[in-house]
């Protein structure tokens, strides 16, 4: 599903920058508004059937050396 | 004053056989450097005292009959994003804290002082290694030495310009997404960027820690073999240090690639509605050139290579905002204007779109060790344009284009930017070789052996006295 055309995005940008404190001007802000479809729509597509069992990379490791 | 040497090896063999000291070779550098760093904006700051001072070293060293190899005595640069004990370390930003790399040396400075060199200075970046030159931050803005208005590229872009121009024979770039390769094919030079691990980054100011690396820009492969040869291998210091043995760079350098095995992928690469056909119909003739000299050419595909490409600036960027967060918070305006868009762009990423990127990443590392099993090396163009305009940049336009660079940084593969020609409008032209995981030896014998047969990467801009472009 393409979730850029289901959502308000200029609320949720506004709601992920609040989040993190981030104060921008209004052109900054229209910018970000701008941006933001394509960068869902890239990270929406990784979910593809190739990528559904494999373990994400780098991988943690508990060794103290 | 003698004129100066291009090449590494050139001025090399000047040192040894006695026709040029490494004072006079310095001198010649930096009076090249105060002549053109206005206008192309390549330093940040030049270390003119300590310079002479390691040059005289060098000449004290070859007159006592020392020799500890090829950089002995030989002016480079190194880019401001790592520390040097005599200079600050600003990663091109009023953010950076001074105090963090103040007084020491990172292990590459660490080790190109030890191999001789002679260190001119600190080179301009991009801030922080990512956005667009920005005047209004009050570091040097850096100038194509091709065209001045025209992009020098990015991140590595002072680095890019210093080689091309002249202002040093070789110099340090850092590499996340495309940052030494592209200032590299831009400026017309060669660049070189490593395997994940296979040079140390401690003492370098991160952009994205599972991506970033640092390798050597020259005018040849063979000299940014020479710099590879001092700057790599492990550090304890840095966890993702490779502990694998180093190779002999230059013994690799045999001119020959009868039987090289090159996979040429059209689909995403050369079929891009995007490519500009002048990129695209240089690289094919580089490719060809390769092939006549004995390689073996076979089309391939890479599976899902627009997806690499999301998968590295979702990592890129999620890395760089959490190294960022607390400064982006308090610090916002102090930060360049299209640096702070950029790396607050992370912050519309989420937990998961992170993670969903690393399992991909764990996907298309084996995809292409597949596509690879039967193949020494790949080549693709290095960008889809020549140096653009500065003026005509249109970063949205440019977010929909493909990127051939940021791919192999997603799985660490290393990857050698190659002069292979210019357009139509004197701008220089670049192809990518990708090689597998720690085999740099194959890549510089492919790129050494292809400058064995063109002169593309000793061309000069005119605006480098000297010699004629």
């Amino acid at each position: 599903m393409d979730r850029s055309s289901s959502v308000d995005v200029e609320t949720t940008v506004r709601v992920l920058l609040q989040a993190q404190g981030l104060e921008v001007s209004e052109a900054e802000f229209a910018r970000f508004v701008q941006m933001y479809p394509l960068m869902r729509e890239g990270a929406d597509s990784l979910y593809i059937p190739e990528v559904r069992y494999e373990e994400p990379s780098p991988i943690f490791t508990p060794d103290w050396e | 004053m003698p004129e100066l040497p291009l090449t590494i090896a050139e001025a090399g063999a000047a040192l040894r056989g006695r026709r040029l000291s490494s004072t006079d070779l310095t001198k010649g550098f930096l009076e090249r450097i105060e002549r053109l760093n206005p206008q192309l904006g390549a330093f940040i700051v030049v270390t003119k005292a300590e310079a002479l001072a390691a040059a005289a070293s060098a000449d004290a060293d070859f007159a006592a009959g020392k020799d500890i190899g090829p950089l002995q005595g030989i002016p480079l640069g190194i880019k401001d994003i790592l520390a040097t004990k005599d200079a600050p370390t600003t990663a091109n930003s009023k953010v950076l804290d001074p105090a963090w790399g103040d007084g020491w040396d990172a292990p590459v400075s660490e080790r190109l002082r030890a191999a001789g060199a002679v260190i001119l200075g600190k080179l301009v970046l991009s801030e922080f290694a990512i956005g667009m030159p920005d005047p209004d931050t009050g570091f040097p803005v850096p100038h194509n030495p091709w065209n001045l208005e025209h992009s020098a590229s990015g991140s590595s872009s002072g680095t890019g310009i210093a080689v091309a121009a002249g202002l040093v024979l070789g110099g340090i770039g850092t590499d996340t997404g495309g940052s030494v390769r592209g200032p590299a094919a831009v400026n017309g030079h060669t660049g070189l960027k490593v395997t994940f691990g296979r040079v140390p980054k401690y003492g370098c100011a991160p952009l994205g820690y599972s991506l970033d690396s640092i390798g050597p820009m020259a005018r040849s492969a063979a000299d940014c073999a020479d710099i590879l040869q001092v700057i790599a291998g492990y550090d304890p210091r840095d966890p993702t240090a490779a502990q694998k043995p180093v190779p002999d760079y230059r013994a690799a350098l045999s001119g020959a690639v009868t039987g090289l095995r090159i996979g040429v992928p059209k689909e995403y690469f050369f079929d891009s509605p995007h490519l500009d056909s002048e990129v695209k119909a240089a690289v094919l003739a580089g490719i060809e050139a390769l092939r006549q000299a004995g390689a073996n050419v076979t089309e391939v595909t890479v599976p899902h290579a627009a997806l690499a490409k999301e998968a590295n600036t979702i990592t890129l960027l999620a890395e760089a905002f959490a190294y960022h967060h607390d400064d982006l918070a308090s610090r916002w305006s102090d930060y360049g204007k299209f640096t702070r868009v950029t790396l607050g762009s992370g912050a519309l990423y989420t937990a998961a779109d992170y993670v969903q990127a690393q399992r991909f990443r764990s996907y298309f590392k084996q995809a292409v060790a597949k596509l690879m099993a039967g193949l020494d090396l790949l080549i693709t163009p290095t960008s889809v344009l020549p140096a653009e305009k500065v003026s005509e940049i249109d970063l949205q336009k440019g977010m929909s284009r493909p990127s051939f660079t940021g791919i192999w940084n997603l799985i660490g593969l290393p990857a050698l930017a190659v002069p292979c020609g210019f357009s139509s409008q004197m701008l220089p032209l670049s192809m990518q070789l990708i090689g597998r995981p720690f085999d740099e030896a194959t890549l510089l014998r492919a790129g050494d052996a292809y400058q064995r047969l063109t002169d593309w990467h000793l061309r000069v801009p005119p605006i480098a006295a000297g010699r004629p472009a």
